[in-house]
């Protein structure tokens, strides 16, 4: 019990440092886990070392939002469609609010999964077994929906095809960690630098409490649960395009899509635990070192790990609640310009360490890829084009 | 002098550099190594075998390989997407990412080839 407690406690410490970078996944840390792993299973079993992942990716999807809110806001003026509601609500001082309702989001998917658990064991195999030889074609007409839907098609068309090929050369490289520079350049530095540009200033920030309707607050749960059951049995797909798909299904206010964006990244990692079990597929790096440590997962170790996903979950709205009021006082206080730069070194740095001269190449190039959205003003979720076309080739040839 | 825009230069540099990193991508071609002959400062590179399968286990999300060259065995890793269907003691061409796990290398697999 004790040595659960401390895997606990240190995979939330790993969480909050995964989480709060930008550019840092949790894959990446339990990749690294993994690799000290003859070592660690020296002082613990498999199954502590499994909590102190799922405690770890868990923690992370809730304080992922912190830097998502606070970090890389564009200029809001202008091309406001492509300005993503949590920076809307930072620029009008309602960044606090933002991550509440975020959590608000991660917190009711935890439970969701939980109640869904037994009806998913039940009928994950057959929707699996029913759609998987079609998970190709629904990745396709995913993507032509997400650019059809734009006003702008050309730019978006064109700016998923060229992070599609972007995307397929730099994973088709001889290199380490290909994805830290590739995902990092095109959703993290390109934001950063697009933040310099628009020499934004960020508003004092108020600390208000959630306002919202239970029935916006249903609908975003409800929109969540069935399209993040589906998009967690496809690869490739994220967060992100759940998130734009699932807004499509309900109409939602700023608020409403918040708590979707949270309930989808949880509901995510949530999902795959029990895909592991049922399944038999790893969806996330996470999971895949989980299956590799244990071997075979049976279902007390299912249960453990909802339990302990639970109370992290807890544990985690506590901390990213705390982490955001003290944000919240800062980021009017210090320089935001000086903050983007140190953030930009230290993915730089982080790149350079993991993948040599090579990494600052496809980071540099990435970044560029990166700002086009922003710069002719449609939606950064085409630049997921970068891991969808490798994945759609992969099963369509 | 020519002026251009951050749209114009963001535009340029994106396609040539992607261009770029396609045309590395492909020149450099994996060469074919003895099971032997890898070696740890090759770790998290793609590399590329020719072997014999001895026997294949599974994990919940992949299936183990183990692969000889008559140099010497290697665990093979693959992710569960489909059924398998490798037929014991028929030669295959494995390319990968050489890791490490439990102070071992293996390979996880991108690409498995029968060779007659």
């Amino acid at each position: 019990m004790i040595e659960i407690i401390i895997a606990v406690l240190v995979g939330i410490l790993g969480g909050i440092f995964s989480g709060l970078t930008p550019g840092i996944h949790t894959n990446l840390l339990a990749t690294l886990l993994l690799s000290l792993s003859p070592f660690l299973l020296l002082y613990a079993s498999p199954i502590i070392l499994s909590v102190l992942i799922v405690s770890m990716a868990i923690t992370h999807t809730f304080l992922n939002v912190l830097p998502a809110v606070y970090l890389g806001a564009p200029d809001s003026e202008g091309n406001s469609l492509a300005v993503l509601p949590g920076h809307r609500m930072l620029l009008q001082g309602k960044g606090y609010e933002a991550v509440a309702l975020t959590l608000l989001g991660s917190f009711l998917a935890i439970i969701m999964g939980i109640i869904l658990t037994p009806l998913l064991l039940k009928f994950l195999p057959a929707l699996y077994s029913s759609i998987k030889n079609y998970i190709g074609y629904f990745l396709l007409l995913a993507s032509i929906y997400l650019v059809m839907r734009e006003r702008k098609k050309f730019w978006s068309f064109f700016i998923f095809m060229l992070a599609g090929i972007f995307g397929m050369s730099v994973l088709n490289l001889n290199m380490k960690e290909p994805l830290f520079p590739l995902l990092s350049s095109l959703f993290g530095v390109a934001g950063l630098l697009i933040s310099l540009k628009d020499n934004v200033k960020i508003p004092k920030q108020k600390i208000t409490k959630i306002k919202i309707e239970k029935r916006e607050v249903a609908k975003a749960i409800g929109s969540a649960s069935i399209v993040g059951t589906f998009i967690s049995l496809m690869p490739g797909l994220g967060p992100a395009q759940a998130a734009i798909i699932g807004s499509q299904i309900v109409k939602l206010t700023d608020k409403g899509f918040l708590i979707l964006v949270g309930s989808l990244e949880t509901l995510g990692m949530v999902i795959s635990f029990i895909a592991i079990f049922s399944i038999q597929k790893a969806r996330n790096g996470a999971v895949v070192v989980i299956s590799r440590l244990m071997g075979t997962i049976t279902q007390r170790d299912l249960i453990l790990f909802l339990i302990i996903a639970f109370v992290v979950g807890l544990i985690s709205i506590f901390l990213s609640l705390k982490f955001a009021k003290i944000f919240s006082k800062l980021i009017t206080k210090i320089n935001y310009q000086k903050l983007c730069i140190s953030i930009l070194i230290l993915i730089f740095l982080m790149a350079f360490w993991l993948s040599s001269f090579l990494g600052i190449y496809i980071l540099i190039i990435g970044s560029f890829i990166g700002m086009l959205p922003s710069l002719v003003g449609i939606g950064k979720n085409h630049l997921m084009g970068c891991l969808l076309l490798p994945v759609i080739l992969f099963f369509l040839l | 002098m020519l002026k251009l825009t951050l749209l114009e230069i963001s535009m340029m540099v994106s396609i040539l550099g992607t261009f770029s990193i396609l045309l590395i991508s492909e020149l450099s071609e994996v060469e074919l190594q003895e099971i032997k002959d890898l070696k740890k400062d090759q770790l998290e590179t793609r590399i590329k075998i020719q072997g014999k399968l001895l026997a294949t286990r599974e994990t919940p999300g992949l299936y183990i390989l183990t692969i000889t060259d008559n140099t010497a065995v290697i665990p093979v890793i693959i992710f569960k997407e489909d059924e398998l269907e490798l037929e014991k003691n028929k030669q295959f061409i494995v390319t990968g990412k050489l890791t490490e796990y439990k102070n071992e290398l293996e390979i996880i697999a991108e690409e498995i080839t029968e060779n007659d």
